[in-house]
């Protein structure tokens, strides 16, 4: 292995991988979530709840779990993609022929790529650990906040500890996907499994009776450190006084773990790296696959005739219509989507995850719940719509870039084909998609469900709630990533500004900003009831479906108006404003923005009138404020000033309920669907 | 009919692909001849509607189509000089993909076009092997079955031959040489072969100008009796390069045969008069040493 060979490879990465939107997204990421996890939220106070002594932010334990967050949300998905399209990358510039008929071996190349990607994460980790410092040291101001001495050791130690080895996780084994498939999809499939499965299953999994082995199993392969952390660091609350002076509890479940988490990806770089030479010398497949080809395969040969055959057949040619040619390109990404792997193991994937809701549900006293088809829908929206987003952000933006990629696209564009039934096309594709993976959820909670009753489940809710309820929400969110990559025409940007989408609605739903109006996915909004369809969330969940829909077909012709199959021309751009290009493109979009902003807008007074709006907001803040002043009397909130009523009737399976949202309002003006998602 | 007027295309930092082009170009095939960089592509990829032109106008059959490229792409047959098809296709899927967004034939008639086209392209016996295991030669031939689909009216190949080997080469040509007795074919290609074999009219670019319209005919006449041939050594190919335009030099058995250009004067001695080609005349054109006929009207 050469020095040199190495650091040009390593250089050119870095260098590619600093210049990737993706990159400076990560950054933006890190700093968001670094100043908006606070260190000491989910430590236990000990005697700080009465009084006593309050946990300081620059603790070892405070940032190690601070830290570790960040880490955990902001680097999977960014870094994965960083480092899993490297390959992937040189593949579609068509570099690989002339770099691997230098001197340059695979491993030399492998050994770069891992190299640049891992400098760049390292560079990562240190922009977190400096803002971490510049946040928590009180350089940016915040002086109300208990903070200690500043010890350096309680930054770099869990950044060392906890974030390096789960980062180098993430980015080494999307590496050695990328390397070993080069497919787009099979790098996309590195974080949202580890994402979904840390979320699910290795953080917090811990049934009534799990084996101390098996939990130290799940704490050693867990490579966010996350279990570990929750099991040991803060298994019992010890007190803010111990959590601001005690070190780290190193133990052996943790070195195990990290040097787990720091050799399972490596192995997986040297089995990729291994599969790459053999591809590189001719022979990709295993030793039974390379004794098959042993056996000669006849070839056939072109004749070497240069005669013509007959003259042409009298073609002719009329250009297809938008719904003809949108079958045909719908088509052609269907079979494209049904030839891949990723669909199948993706909704098996998505089945897993379902049953997991299913079976880990229990009552507040620890019970399991006997599931109802709604109740097992309505819980499982969470983390169907996040995980059913994700896979439509991958597809529908390598949908869109597929032309590009296979240098397709100035045949493709060429043709007569209407722009919208391309659009068209592939948004059918994207509509199997979802009908795919809704199917997959509808299977695995009635499969459940039927195991609990032991007879067939009831598919009406199922339908209702992964198909009529979600079925906007995804329709939506496959509009907005078509808009984006209409409009960004790159695939990096169009990746990071939808994973940026799902953040800043993660942020804002745990921020408590989160109203009907701006609930698009649903999480955490919808209450089942086995009387009804959705009596307790009413007209606002039906406005809110229809809002998303209405967004949807605003997006929609967005996309159909920038979307260029022609390459513009930049210094006409000036020109399209004056010249009326510009105005007359908005004046088509505008009756597209008139039903999302009428739909809004009725939503909005509603909410605004409801206990989620200003009014009701201020009237809880006041009371509060009134109640924790000492020694002021003040009257606890009365059902007595509410009128309410309702009615239900069994045998209709309905129950209607009418009740005003908060006092001050005259009775019965208003309903009180708009709960708090 | 195509009419090109004042076509000026400046890419981003100012580099000028293409400047002022004018041109009319009437059914048959026509050339496009210039050396790499001289906006051949630049003005293929314009008139297919895949680039919007700085400056300029563009029209088709007395039709304004600098605006509207969708109005090209019902009459337009395009092989680009770069392009792919979806790797995971056999060449009869792929080709039957592009014949149906063409809207070429019936549903019935699709498999048999489908089949007529690849042999035409001496391509039918891999129709079922996928894309990803063709030759750089059989994806040209491919793209070139496509770009024929439909009787096109208006046929852009852009460097057509590239991959090609000979035998192809003149299938292509021959196919070529058929297809524009019925249609407009607009060649380009950097090699002077390909315009010689099939181009009754060429332009010839350089730097995004349009240095010169002409027939070959005419471009060989502009050089009669000034064009001739010898052989001499290395040391002797210098001194004579400093005194003669040296259009070609080629080592023949271990000696420089050269093709000299000298309007005016006796040739050196062991030189005799040669039949001017146009391959002379485009190199002659591109030092600078002549002028083809002036740009204009085709």
């Amino acid at each position: 292995m050469t020095a040199a060979r190495l650091r040009v490879i390593a250089a050119h990465e870095a260098r590619t991988q600093l210049r990737s939107p993706l990159f400076w997204l990560l950054l933006v990421f890190l700093g968001f979530l670094t100043s908006a996890i606070n260190p000491t939220a989910m430590l236990p106070s000990g005697s700080a709840a009465v009084s006593g002594v309050v946990p300081a932010v620059n603790s070892a334990h405070a940032l190690a779990q601070s830290l570790t967050l960040t880490a955990f949300f902001g680097f999977p998905f960014l870094a994965a993609l960083l480092a899993g399209l490297a390959v992937i990358r040189d593949d579609e510039a068509e570099v690989g022929d002339l770099l691997h008929s230098t001197a340059l071996t695979p491993a030399e190349y492998v050994t770069g790529k891992v190299l640049g990607s891992s400098v760049m994460l390292g560079l990562a980790i240190l922009a977190q650990v400096l803002m971490a410092m510049a946040l928590h040291e009180g350089l940016l101001g915040g002086g109300a906040t208990t903070r200690g001495a500043f010890a350096p050791w309680h930054y770099a130690g869990p950044a060392l500890l906890l974030v390096a080895p789960g980062a180098w996780f993430v980015t080494a084994t999307a590496l050695a996907v990328g390397l070993r498939f080069r497919r787009p999809m099979a790098v996309y499939a590195v974080p949202t499994a580890l994402f979904t499965l840390t979320l699910a299953f290795t953080w917090e999994w811990a049934p009534p009776g799990l084996a101390p082995w098996l939990d130290h199993l799940l704490m050693i392969v867990d490579p966010t450190g996350l279990r570990w952390l929750g099991r040991v660091a803060f298994a019992v609350d010890r007190g803010a006084a111990f959590y601001n002076t005690a070190p780290l509890p190193l133990d052996a479940t943790l070195l195990a773990g990290r040097v787990v988490t720091v050799a399972l990806p490596t192995l997986a770089l040297l089995g990729a790296l291994r599969h790459f030479r053999r591809s590189l010398s001719g022979a990709p497949g295993g030793a039974r696959r390379a004794v098959r080809a042993t056996v000669p395969v006849p070839v056939p040969v072109p004749p070497a005739s240069v005669v013509l055959p007959p003259p042409l057949l009298r073609m002719t040619a009329r250009a297809p219509g938008m719904i003809a040619a949108a079958r045909v390109v719908a088509a052609a990404e269907v079979r494209h989507l049904l030839r891949s792997p990723a669909i199948y193991l993706y909704s098996l994937f998505l089945m897993s995850v379902v049953l997991e809701v299913g079976v880990s549900g229990t009552d507040p006293y620890g019970a399991t719940v006997r599931l109802t088809a709604g109740t097992l829908a309505v819980r499982a929206i969470p983390v169907v719509t996040l995980l059913v987003c994700l896979f439509l952000l991958f597809t529908v933006v390598e949908s869109l870039h597929r032309e590009v990629t296979a240098r397709f696209d100035p045949l493709l564009y060429t043709t007569p084909v209407p722009t919208g039934a391309i659009l068209l096309g592939k948004a059918t594709a994207s509509a199997v998609v979802i009908g795919i993976l809704t199917m997959a959820c509808i299977v695995a909670s009635a499969g459940l469900l039927a195991l609990q009753d032991g007879g067939g489940p009831a598919l009406g809710p199922l339908l209702l709630v992964y198909g009529v309820v979600l079925g906007p929400t995804f329709i939506v969110w496959t509009c907005f990533v078509g808009a984006v990559m209409a409009l960004v025409r790159q695939r990096a940007a169009a990746l990071g500004i939808g994973l940026a989408a799902l953040v800043l609605t993660g942020v804002d739903l745990l921020g408590g900003s989160m109203t009907w109006v701006t609930n698009w996915p649903l999480w955490g909004a919808l209450r089942w009831s086995d009387l009804g369809v959705f009596p307790l969330n009413g007209p606002a969940l039906w406005l809110n479906r229809g809002l998303a829909l209405a967004v949807a077909a605003g997006l929609g012709a967005l996309t159909l108006v920038v979307f260029r199959r022609r390459e513009p021309d930049p210094a006409r751009r000036r020109a399209r404003w004056h010249d009326g290009t510009v105005g007359r493109a908005a004046l088509r979009l505008a009756p597209f923005a008139l039903l999302p902003l009428l739909v809004g807008s009725l939503l909005g007074i509603e909410v605004r009138d409801g206990f989620q709006g200003g009014p009701a907001r201020a009237a809880a803040e006041q009371y509060h404020a009134a109640n924790t002043r000492p020694g002021q009397p003040w009257p606890r909130p009365s059902w007595s000033r509410w009128r309410r009523s309702s009615s239900s009737s069994p045998r209709g399976g309905a129950w209607r309920w009418r009740a005003p949202t908060c006092s001050g309002k005259a009775p019965g003006r208003r309903r009180a669907w708009c709960r708090s998602p | 009919m195509l009419t090109i007027e004042g076509l000026t295309k400046v890419y981003p930092g100012g580099v000028t692909a293409l400047q002022g082009v004018s041109l009319e170009i009437s059914g048959g095939m026509f050339g496009l001849l210039g050396p790499n960089g001289s906006g051949k592509t630049t003005l293929m990829r314009i008139l297919a509607g895949l680039l919007e032109p700085t400056d300029g106008r563009i029209m088709l059959d007395g039709e304004e189509v600098t605006g509207h490229p969708e109005r090209v792409w019902p009459r337009l047959g395009y092989l680009p000089q770069y392009f792919g098809f979806y790797p995971e296709l056999t060449g009869e899927e792929m080709l039957a993909h592009l014949l149906r967004l063409k809207g070429v034939g019936g549903p019935g008639m699709l498999r048999a076009l489908g089949a007529e086209l690849l042999e035409r392209v001496n391509l039918g016996f891999a129709a079922r092997r996928k894309v990803k295991t063709y030759s750089g030669g059989m994806r040209q031939r491919l793209g070139i079955a496509q770009a024929i689909a439909g009787n096109p009216a208006l046929l852009i190949v852009d460097e057509p031959t590239a991959g090609l080997d000979p035998e192809e080469r003149l299938r292509f040509y021959r196919l070529l040489a058929e297809l524009a007795e019925s249609r407009t074919v607009l060649l380009s290609t950097h090699i002077v072969e390909d315009v010689a074999t099939l181009c009754p009219r060429f332009a010839v670019l350089r730097f995004g100008h349009l240095l010169a319209t002409t027939t070959p005919a005419e471009a060989r006449a502009g050089l009669e009796g000034t064009m001739y041939e010898g052989t001499v050594g290395r040391d002797a190919l210098e001194a004579l390069a400093r005194t003669a335009t040296v259009t070609q030099a080629h080592l023949v058995e271990g000696v420089n045969r050269v093709r000299l250009h000298l309007r005016d004067g006796a040739p050196p001695a062991g030189f005799v008069p040669a039949a001017p080609t146009l391959e002379d005349a485009y190199l002659l054109q591109m030092q600078g040493a002549a002028h083809l006929l002036p740009a204009g009207a085709a």
